[in-house]
């Protein structure tokens, strides 16, 4: 048995879990070389010494073990702690932000004329009263005209899209 | 033991007090190996012991509690230390001068230490862990390469080259080559 087979075995043997022919093999090649000898006797010295140290950084550092404590009563033991507070995070910023885009959704449709600007601006001008319905004058590209007559104070209203004049009245400034 | 793993199984604050009892100092030894700082280790030791009540139903009472606990811990460990190298990687410049400041702590705490244990804690993980569970704990090879699973061969050659770098130390510290005394070993 030479040197290296002996070096691979040498943790086993120090186990003990080697069989009774092995460890007989490896005990007399432990006698007859120097080197091995050596190595398990470093082995060893090193080991005692880890011992030592590692003692020491145990004694300089104590376990505490009054710092240890047990999770919170209402702790889901199902589920991870930050998954639980995500959700939780969630469960409030969702339906919040969802909320508020509707709201401003609806409000950049239905708003009244006169806070219209941009895209759902009317086209001519809007009678009083008349609730703008912006889906259809888009679809239609309908457009309505009002023409006041000063004199008489009436007001000729004219709806009209790409095929011509839809509709046509005559309304009293008192109406208004 | 049967009757821990029960009321572990039941994942109480009884249990929980139980095996910080029972396994907390252990394990917190494990962990002052695994960790650079003992601070670490006493947290790592915390969190152990709630993922350990946490996955309480699964575990099967096969094994010795201490080896599941430090299955969780090692588990634990290792992915704080993967979190840490990821962050380091994706933020180099913030990463090197937290590095810098972490290993000056560990430095100023090191020059107060032992040379052999501070050449210990400048090991990598896979060796510090290796040295403790072969020499602290005095687990067989077989029994190492079941709990890091490595292989065994794996387990060999990481001892070999974590005593080689220790063999360094004491080689170039005079008061090492001398042979330890007994009696000190024996009081520890």
């Amino acid at each position: 048995m030479n040197c290296k087979r002996v070096r691979v075995v040498l943790f086993d043997y120090r186990d003990g879990s080697l069989s009774a022919d092995d460890r007989k093999m490896i005990e007399s090649h432990l006698t007859a070389c120097a080197s091995c000898r050596e190595m398990l006797e470093e082995e060893t010295r090193i080991a005692s010494r880890l011992r030592v140290v590692f003692a020491e950084k145990r004694r300089a550092f104590p376990f505490q073990a009054e710092a240890l404590h047990p999770p919170h009563e209402e702790f889901q033991w199902n589920h991870r702690v930050t998954s639980i507070q995500r959700r939780r995070f969630l469960k409030v910023l969702v339906p919040i932000s969802v909320g508020a885009a509707l709201v401003f959704m609806a409000f950049l449709i239905f708003r009244p004329a006169r806070l219209r600007t941009g895209f759902y601006a009317p086209r001519a001008s809007y009678a009083a009263g008349d609730l703008p319905d912006p889906f259809r004058d888009w679809i239609e590209r309908r457009m309505i005209i009002i023409i006041e007559d000063k004199n008489s104070g009436t007001f000729e209203r004219i709806e009209a899209n790409r095929n011509g004049i839809i509709a046509r009245s005559v309304e009293k400034r008192g109406n208004r | 033991m049967i009757d821990s793993a029960e009321a572990v199984r039941k994942g109480d604050r009884d249990a929980f007090r139980m095996l910080a009892s029972q396994h907390g100092e252990r394990l917190y030894h494990a962990g002052l190996a695994l960790c650079r700082d003992h601070s670490d280790a006493q947290d790592l030791v915390q969190e152990t012991f709630v993922e350990a009540l946490r996955s309480a139903p699964r575990f099967e009472g096969r094994s010795v509690p201490y080896t599941w606990l430090y299955g969780i811990l090692r588990r634990r460990f290792l992915r704080g230390y993967r979190k840490k190298a990821r962050f380091f990687r994706i933020l180099p410049l913030i990463g090197r001068e937290a590095q810098a400041s972490r290993s000056e702590e560990i430095n100023k705490a090191e020059r107060s230490l032992d040379p052999l244990m501070a050449a210990v804690t400048r090991l990598p993980a896979k060796y510090r862990e290796i040295l403790f569970l072969r020499y602290i704990e005095n687990r067989r090879i077989a029994e190492i390469a079941a709990l890091t699973s490595v292989a065994e061969g794996t387990v060999k050659s990481r001892i070999h080259h974590a005593l080689r770098r220790l063999r360094l130390v004491i080689e170039s510290e005079p008061e090492y080559s001398e042979l330890p005394d007994a009696e000190r070993v024996d009081e520890l």
